[in-house]
C-alpha cells in the first residue's frame, strides 16, 4: 500500500535544542489526521518540515512514495492554511484563490473559472471581487481553505486553522472544513493544541510530547486506551489513583490504599511493569457510593470533598484521597447533591472492569 | 441633573462645549500659523508677485531660452537619476536591514544614519577630494596600474549623482524599511507553498506590498533633489547647472530679483506637480492594499 505521506525517522534540531526525535508517521489517502500536543512539543516543526519550510536533519519524507525531504516548498504540491490565513492583502479574493494556479502557469481564463468554482464550494461565490480586509474572520478562513485546495494538492496542511475564531464560529468551521475536505476527498494534516477540536475532526490523532510521538491512533483509542499518563492527562479529564501491581497465574492484582482487586492480566499493557502503577479513571467512570454499595465487585476509595461546582448538567466534585491524590467526578443533580459539602468524606467507587493501568 | 432632564439643551450645550474645545486646540496652532504666515506664506506671495512684474515676460524668457530650458531639463534629469539610484540601492539596503538582526542590524543602521549628522557641505567637499583627478580613487587606480589616465569622476553629472545619492539615501531607505517591517513574513511562505518561485514571490507579493514605501521614498528624494544647490555647485561642471544654481546666480550676480523669482516659482510649481503625482499614486496603491 502506498501512503499519501510517510515520515520516516525525522530528526530536527535548532542549535543545541533537539526539537524532533525520531518521528515516524504514515498518512493514508483521504485521511484527516490531527497533530496534537502542548506548545513546543514539535507538532508545528513537523508541519513546517512537511511543507518544506524546514529541511529535516535526518530521516526521510515521502509524498505518494516520492522522496521530498529536500524539495523546495513550491515544488511539493501541498496546500496550506495558515494560522492568520496569510491572504495576500493586495489581491482580490478571486486572485488570492487563483494564485496557486497562476504559479502553475495555468491560463488566466481557466484559472479564474477554477478559482470561482472553488469559492462556490466554500460558499463565497458572491465575494470574488472583495479584498481580504473586507471579509470577516470566518470568511477569510474559507478563502484560505479555497486557496489551499484549488490546485488539487496531494495533501493539505492546516496550521491551527481555528485559533483566531471565537468559540461559536469555531464549531461551525470545524463542521465546514470536514464537509469541504471530504467532498473533495482531500488528505489533511491539521495542527492544534485544542483536544476537543482533535477529537471532533480527526480520523486519527498523532499526539506529540517533547519532540516525540506519544501515541498515534483513533480518537476513541487515545481517549479510552491511553498508553501513558501523558496521553490520558492531555485528552479529557482523568483521575490517577496510586496502586501496586503484581502479576501471577493469569491474574493481575491491584493493591491500593484501602482497596484491592484482581483483573485478568491480559488487560494490563505489556509495557507496564510490576510495582507502583497508576489506575486511570475518567470522572464519568467513578460514582459516589452510599456505604452499603461498597460491594466486592466494586473498587472504592475514601476521599474528602474540597469543592463542588455546579455545571448545569451535573456537579463537578473535587476531592482528595487519603494519600493526597486529587480526584474529580461528575455527580448528578439529585437529592444526594445537597450533602456535597466541603470537608465531607465520601466513598468513590468504580467497576473493576474499567480503568486503565499505566506505568506510574 | 437639570441638563439630563432636558435632552435638547443638553445636546446644544454638548455641541457648544465641543466647539469651544475645538477652538482651544486651534489656539495652540496659532503661533505656528502666525510664524508661517509672516515668514513663509507672505514672502511666497511676494515672490510670485515679483515674478509677474511686467506680465509674464519672465516666464516667456525661461521657456523661450534654450539655455534656461536646458537648466530645467538638467534639474529633472538629475532628480530622476538620483531617485532611480537611491531606489535601487536603498531598496536592497532596506531589505538587508529588515531581514537581519543583532549587531549587523545595528551596524547597518549606524552606517545609514551617521553621515546624517555630518554637514552636507563637509560631505560634498569630501567627495570632491575623493573623486577629483588627483583624488584618492584615481590615484589608487593609477598606482595599481588598472588605468592609464585618471577617470573624470567630478565636474560632471556622475559627480553630482554620487554626492546627491549619498545625501539622499536615508530618505529612500527609511520609508521603505518601515513598510517592509510591517509585512507579515507568512505571506511569503504562503506564496511559496502555493507554488510560486522566489522570483514570482518577489514580483507578485513582496514588491506590490512595499509599493507605498517606494512611492513615499521616491517623492521625498525627488522633491528634495529638485532644489539641490551645494552638490551641483561643488561637484558639477559648467554644463550641468541646476535650477537652484541659476536662481542664486541671478540674485547674487545679475541682481535680477524679478527673473529669479520667476525661476523660483517655476521650480516650486514643478516640485508641486511631482509631489501631487506621487501623492495620487500613493493613494491608489494604499487603496488597493486596503489601508
Amino acid at each position: 500500500m502506498t501512503y499519501a505521506l510517510q515520515l520516516e525517522a525525522i530528526w530536527k534540531s535548532f542549535g543545541s535544542h533537539v526539537v524532533l526525535k525520531d518521528v515516524s508517521l504514515d498518512l493514508r489517502k483521504g485521511e484527516f489526521m490531527t497533530m496534537l500536543g502542548p506548545s513546543g512539543s514539535g507538532k508545528s516543526t513537523t508541519l513546517n518540515i512537511i511543507a518544506g519550510f524546514y529541511y529535516p536533519d535526518r530521516g526521510n519524507l515521502y509524498l505518494h512514495g516520492k522522496e521530498i525531504a529536500h524539495v523546495a516548498p513550491n515544488r511539493r504540491n501541498i496546500g496550506m492554511v495558515f494560522q492568520d490565513y496569510a491572504l495576500f492583502p493586495h489581491m482580490t479574493i478571486l486572485d488570492n484563490v487563483a494564485f496557486p494556479l497562476e504559479a502553475r502557469g495555468i491560463a488566466r481564463r481557466a484559472r479564474r473559472d477554477k478559482a470561482a468554482e472553488m469559492l462556490g464550494v466554500v460558499g463565497l461565490a458572491e465575494y470574488v471581487d472583495r479584498s481580504p480586509w473586507q471579509l470577516s474572520g470566518g470568511q477569510r478562513q474559507r478563502v484560505a481553505l479555497a486557496r489551499a485546495l484549488v490546485f488539487n494538492p496531494d495533501i493539505v496542511l492546516l496550521d491551527e486553522p481555528l485559533g483566531a475564531l471565537d468559540k461559536k464560529l469555531r464549531t461551525e468551521m470545524q463542521i465546514e472544513i470536514l464537509r469541504i475536505t471530504r467532498q473533495l476527498g482531500a488528505t489533511v494534516i491539521s495542527v492544534t493544541h485544542d483536544q476537543e477540536e482533535a477529537l471532533i475532526m480527526s480520523d486519527r490523532i498523532a499526539l506529540f510530547r517533547k519532540g516525540e510521538l506519544a501515541q498515534v491512533g483513533l480518537p476513541r483509542e487515545l481517549y479510552a486506551e491511553p498508553n501513558s499518563v501523558f496521553t490520558a492527562d492531555f485528552l479529557g479529564e482523568s483521575n490517577f489513583l496510586n496502586a501496586t501491581l503484581s502479576r501471577g497465574g493469569g491474574q493481575a492484582v491491584l493493591q491500593g490504599d484501602g482497596w484491592r482487586y484482581a483483573v485478568p492480566s491480559d488487560r494490563i499493557g505489556p509495557n507496564v511493569a510490576d510495582g507502583p502503577v497508576k489506575v486511570m479513571l475518567r470522572p464519568e467512570q467513578m460514582t459516589r457510593l452510599a456505604g452499603a454499595d461498597a460491594a466486592a465487585d466494586r473498587a472504592f476509595v475514601r476521599a474528602v470533598i474540597r469543592d463542588a461546582v455546579y455545571l448545569g448538567s451535573g456537579i463537578r466534585v473535587f476531592a482528595v484521597t487519603r494519600d493526597g491524590t486529587e480526584v474529580q467526578i461528575t455527580h448528578p443533580v439529585d437529592a444526594d447533591a445537597r450533602s456535597l459539602e466541603r470537608g465531607c468524606e465520601i466513598l468513590l467507587g468504580w467497576k473493576s472492569t474499567v480503568g486503565t493501568v499505566l506505568q506510574g | 441633573m437639570t441638563i439630563a432632564a432636558n435632552p435638547e439643551t443638553a445636546g446644544e450645550r454638548g455641541g457648544l462645549l465641543r466647539r469651544m474645545a475645538r477652538a482651544n486646540w486651534l489656539l495652540l496652532a496659532l503661533p505656528a500659523l502666525a510664524f508661517f504666515s509672516i515668514f513663509f506664506v507672505y514672502p511666497l506671495i511676494d515672490i510670485a508677485m515679483r515674478s509677474l512684474q511686467g506680465g509674464v515676460v519672465n516666464y516667456e524668457r525661461i521657456f523661450g531660452t534654450t539655455l534656461y530650458v536646458r537648466v530645467v531639463m538638467t534639474t529633472f534629469e538629475m532628480a530622476l537619476i538620483v531617485t532611480v539610484c537611491c531606489l535601487v540601492i536603498g531598496y536592497a539596503y532596506a531589505y538587508a536591514l529588515s531581514a537581519t538582526g543583532g549587531y549587523l542590524q545595528v551596524f547597518l543602521t549606524l552606517a545609514l544614519l551617521l553621515p546624517f549628522w555630518v554637514s552636507v557641505l563637509l560631505r560634498t567637499f569630501a567627495w570632491l577630494v575623493l573623486l577629483q583627478n588627483t583624488g584618492l580613487i584615481n590615484q589608487g587606480l593609477l598606482a595599481l596600474g588598472l588605468i592609464d589616465a585618471p577617470f573624470q569622476l567630478v565636474r560632471n553629472k556622475f559627480g553630482i549623482a554620487v554626492g546627491m545619492v549619498n545625501i539622499l539615501l536615508p530618505y529612500m531607505v527609511l520609508p521603505i524599511l518601515s513598510v517592509m517591517k510591517g509585512i507579515d513574513p507568512k505571506l511569503m511562505l504562503a506564496a511559496r507553498i502555493s507554488g510560486a518561485s522566489y522570483l514570482r514571490c518577489f514580483f507578485r507579493v513582496y514588491l506590490p506590498l512595499t509599493l507605498p514605501g517606494i512611492i513615499s521614498g521616491c517623492v521625498l528624494v525627488m522633491t528634495l533633489s529638485l532644489g539641490f544647490y551645494i552638490v551641483p555647485a561643488v561637484l558639477g561642471g559648467g554644463r550641468d547647472t541646476m535650477i537652484a544654481q541659476l536662481i542664486a546666480d541671478q540674485i547674487t550676480r545679475q541682481v535680477n530679483f524679478s527673473f529669479s523669482s520667476a525661476l523660483a516659482v517655476t521650480l516650486m510649481l514643478f516640485t508641486g506637480i511631482v509631489f501631487a503625482l506621487f501623492a495620487l499614486s500613493l493613494r491608489l496603491a494604499k487603496k488597493r492594499l486596503g489601508g
